[in-house]
């Protein structure tokens, strides 16, 4: 037995070893714009990008008044710059397609480093609550500034494929950043001006598929809302404005399961969802971004409701 | 649950550990319950018709043996009766009905029968089967019932080969559960050795080919004959790969318990006629068909015509088995009139070889035969995966009137795929060609490696499968059937 198990490990030792190599050797080889290693590791992505902009400029000592955690439309959906004018010191912690999992794991990392315990305002949507992915650990993990923080977002969801993605961010450690992002704006917004166009706008009367809040994103949710509750944070949930002539069963769906966890856990919920004027092809970009005018309505009026709520000291 | 799962890594180790812990009276249970609880993971209520074809086989074991004459008989038709009828509940009513609805259109008629909304329980085919095998080699007196139920069960549920097979016989594995095993250092290295070269096919070579396969596949209109052409070949070892390696990963986990399972693969691609194809290809299948079908109908030992009957009908029955659609009888089909053709020219010797200035017993040749059985498995193969009958359709003309005109064509289809990604696939895939006889005779024993080269060989092949598999936990394809 004893000779099997230290053959075993012997086993485990080299392939370790080769596994290190082999990621090395790819990231060498340069291919096109980026290493080889991008083409070949299922699901890695490039450090740099909005995300890295932002982590990289967020500061946990910073006394923020308002934390923004979610999806595209967090940081799509709210300009710090909009907040900052009317006295709130806001920060956007949104990444690409973030899910309640990732948020949480955010909002542990946060429970830890922040003295000052701003209001975490989540912003959700249909597509919030749906199957758990890993788009948005792939691109958190090589681009948050904090090494505890990217393992723990693996522990989070044990995969192979982040396990990966953490190994390359440990061997793209010294590497500059690959690319930057030329629409992101201070205080982690990113700016698209443009309208939709015609052909999309065509197309949002389509209806959409069955949709079905995931439980374990329920679930995820009770999670994040008790553990920022524990750790002295006010917390509210919020779902932007979605264009009015969108199919509206998937966000009412989703409308009603985030009442009900809301209610439960004695956190208000706003939803702007329809709940709203915009005009859908000057406002939003795609069918359910905010464009930069549509935000530049928005913001001022989420401002209103938080500070007519008291959520805002 | 999969094999390629996080679950069954942290599964396999407990089990086995716990196997080898508990004293040898109680070791049947804990492998049935594992069993229960791989099988579970995936719809667990669908082991209530596991259970009950459990129950009926059982006692028809039992009847069987203490019944005489007609009685006798009568308990195998129960028996036979209860598997088939499960299939044909499960797998092939809807089928049915499709098909009676289509006969009834044809007259005018509107089909009455409705239709069922049922999922297959996975892995439905291969454990009927195996079932059917225990009561009809009881009956042939081949092997003594079981009395122990749960012994039995076990024979039925164990879970490496539960839901893809080999498809056991109870002369080779019933007797196992009653023999203390114990640890045995160099069978449980020769069982992981299999497990990391299982893994390798499966989440290295098969998941990644199915990318390029999926992509065609999936909308044949959308792509030239040449890509269509590379995804066929690609559907080939991806399909070889998925199934051998879930084979593989089954024989060795049962292996690192002391178990022996059947061979269910043997290089198939090295066949040099469909006929050798199938006796390397799903053994535990085409030697069941062998022993219950093909044989009791008359085999070879009748007329001609007969015979040539019998292989065809028998693989129709094997194309039916994988699934209930014509692209499957066709596929099967196929298979019959390609063993036809070669036993009609082994008889009257007529060869294509002859016209070539080759030797016909040399290595040339040996391969033109291997390249020719490979073209053949992989037209038939476009049936088997094409998603309906018209698509396999589409896909054969496009790549029989392909041309080099379209060279530029392909050259952008690989390029909206991902010209990189199809690079590092087709090298990952002639990585595995070239290497796939040397591992494989390492694995058989006849080729011996020093302990430094083993440790380099399957610590490149673990770190490999880290670095180049795929981990979205995807299905093994005859998990369908």
């Amino acid at each position: 037995m004893k000779t099997f198990l230290s053959r075993f490990f012997l086993v485990v030792l080299t392939a370790a070893i080769f596994y290190v190599c082999t990621l090395w050797l790819l990231l060498q080889i340069q291919w096109g714009k980026y290493p080889l290693l991008y083409s070949v590791l299922d699901g890695s992505v490039v450090k740099g990008g909005d995300v890295h902009q932002r982590f990289s400029e967020f500061k946990p000592d910073s006394a923020y008044d308002v934390i923004f955690l979610g999806s595209s439309h967090a940081y799509r959906g709210y300009d710090s710059r909009i907040f900052s004018h009317m006295g709130v010191k806001a920060f956007n912690l949104g990444s690409s397609n973030q899910t309640i999992q990732d948020s949480y794991v955010l909002a542990r990392f946060l429970a830890q480093k922040l003295t000052h315990k701003p209001l975490v305002l989540i912003e959700t949507y249909y597509g919030t609550l749906a199957e758990n992915s890993l788009e948005s650990t792939f691109f958190l993990i090589p681009n948050v500034k904090d090494d505890g923080l990217a393992v723990d977002l693996v522990k989070e969801k044990p995969d192979a494929r982040l396990f990966n993605a953490l190994m390359l961010r440990f061997l793209n450690k010294s590497r500059p950043v690959m690319f930057r992002d030329s629409s992101y704006r201070p205080g982690g917004y990113c700016e698209n001006p443009k309208e939709m166009p015609d052909s999309m706008f065509n197309l949002l009367t389509k209806p959409l598929p069955a949709y079905k809040p995931s439980k374990e994103s329920l679930e995820y949710l009770t999670k994040l809302l008790k553990c920022l509750k524990e750790n002295g944070f006010r917390v509210v949930v919020t779902t932007h404005p979605l264009p009015l002539e969108s199919d509206r069963r998937p966000s009412e769906r989703c409308g009603i399961a985030l009442d009900s966890v809301c209610q439960r856990e004695g956190v208000p919920y706003i939803n702007f969802a329809f709940n709203h004027t915009l005009n859908s092809q000057k406002s939003f970009y795609d069918s359910h971004h905010l464009n930069s005018a549509g935000v530049n309505w928005y913001n001022p009026e989420i401002i209103k409701e938080l500070q007519a709520r008291k959520l805002l000291r | 649950m999969l094999f390629n799962s996080l679950s069954f890594t942290l599964f396999f180790p407990l089990v086995t550990l716990v196997y080898f812990l508990l004293p040898h009276a109680w070791r049947w249970a804990w492998l049935l319950l594992a069993s229960c609880y791989f099988y579970m993971a995936f719809v667990p209520i669908y082991i209530v018709i596991l259970a009950g074809t459990i129950v009926v086989d059982y006692f028809a074991g039992l009847w069987i043996d203490k019944c005489e004459g007609k009685k006798r008989k009568a308990a195998l038709v129960v028996s036979i009766v209860a598997n088939v009828g499960v299939l044909a509940i499960f797998k092939y009513y809807n089928f049915i009905n499709e098909n009676i609805g289509a006969l009834l259109n044809l007259g005018g008629y509107s089909n009455p029968i409705p239709f069922l909304s049922i999922l297959l329980p996975i892995g439905l085919s291969f454990h009927t089967f195996q079932a059917m095998s225990y009561t009809i080699e009881v009956y042939r007196g081949n092997q003594e019932p079981e009395k122990h139920f749960g012994r039995y069960a076990l024979y039925v549920m164990f879970y490496p080969q539960l839901v893809a097979g080999p498809i056991e016989r109870p002369q080779n594995v019933l007797h196992q559960f009653r023999e203390q095993k114990f640890w045995n250092n160099q069978m449980a290295a020769e069982g992981l050795k299999k497990m990391v070269w299982g893994f390798f096919k499966k989440m290295v070579v098969a998941d990644n080919l199915a990318r390029i396969v999926n992509f065609c596949f999936d909308s044949p209109d959308d792509h030239s004959g040449w890509m269509l052409l590379l995804a066929a070949v690609c559907f080939c070892f991806q399909i070889y790969c998925d199934f051998s390696g879930y084979s593989d990963i089954a024989l060795g986990s049962a292996q690192v318990m002391g178990f022996h399972l059947m061979t269910n693969f043997n290089m198939p691609f090295n066949a040099g006629s469909i006929s050798t194809f199938w006796s390397k290809w799903h053994i535990s299948l085409s030697t069941w068909f062998r022993d219950y079908v093909y044989i009791p109908l008359g085999g070879n030992r009748v007329s001609t015509s007969k015979w040539y009957l019998n292989l065809f009908l028998v693989f129709m029955i094997s194309g039916l088995w994988h699934g209930a659609s014509w692209n499957f009888v066709i596929w099967g089909a196929l298979h019959g009139i390609f063993l036809i053709v070669g036993a009609i020219r082994d008889r009257y010797k007529v060869h294509a070889l002859r016209l070539l200035p080759v030797k016909r017993d040399g290595r040339i040749a040996r391969n033109i035969l291997r390249m020719q059985t490979f073209a053949q498995v992989a037209f038939a193969f476009i049936f088997f995966r094409a998603l309906t009958l018209s698509n396999a359709l589409t896909i054969i003309k496009k790549i029989a009137t392909t041309s080099m005109l379209q060279i530029q064509l392909f050259r952008d289809e690989l390029n909206a795929f991902g010209a990189i990604k199809a690079l590092v696939i087709v090298m990952i895939l002639a990585l595995f060609f070239f290497s796939e006889q040397f591992v494989h005779d390492h694995l058989q024993g006849r080729k011996k490696l020093n302990s430094v080269q083993q440790t380099l060989l399957y610590g490149a092949l673990l770190s490999s499968i880290l670095v180049f598999g795929f981990f979205g936990e995807t299905q093994f394809i005859y998990f369908q059937f």
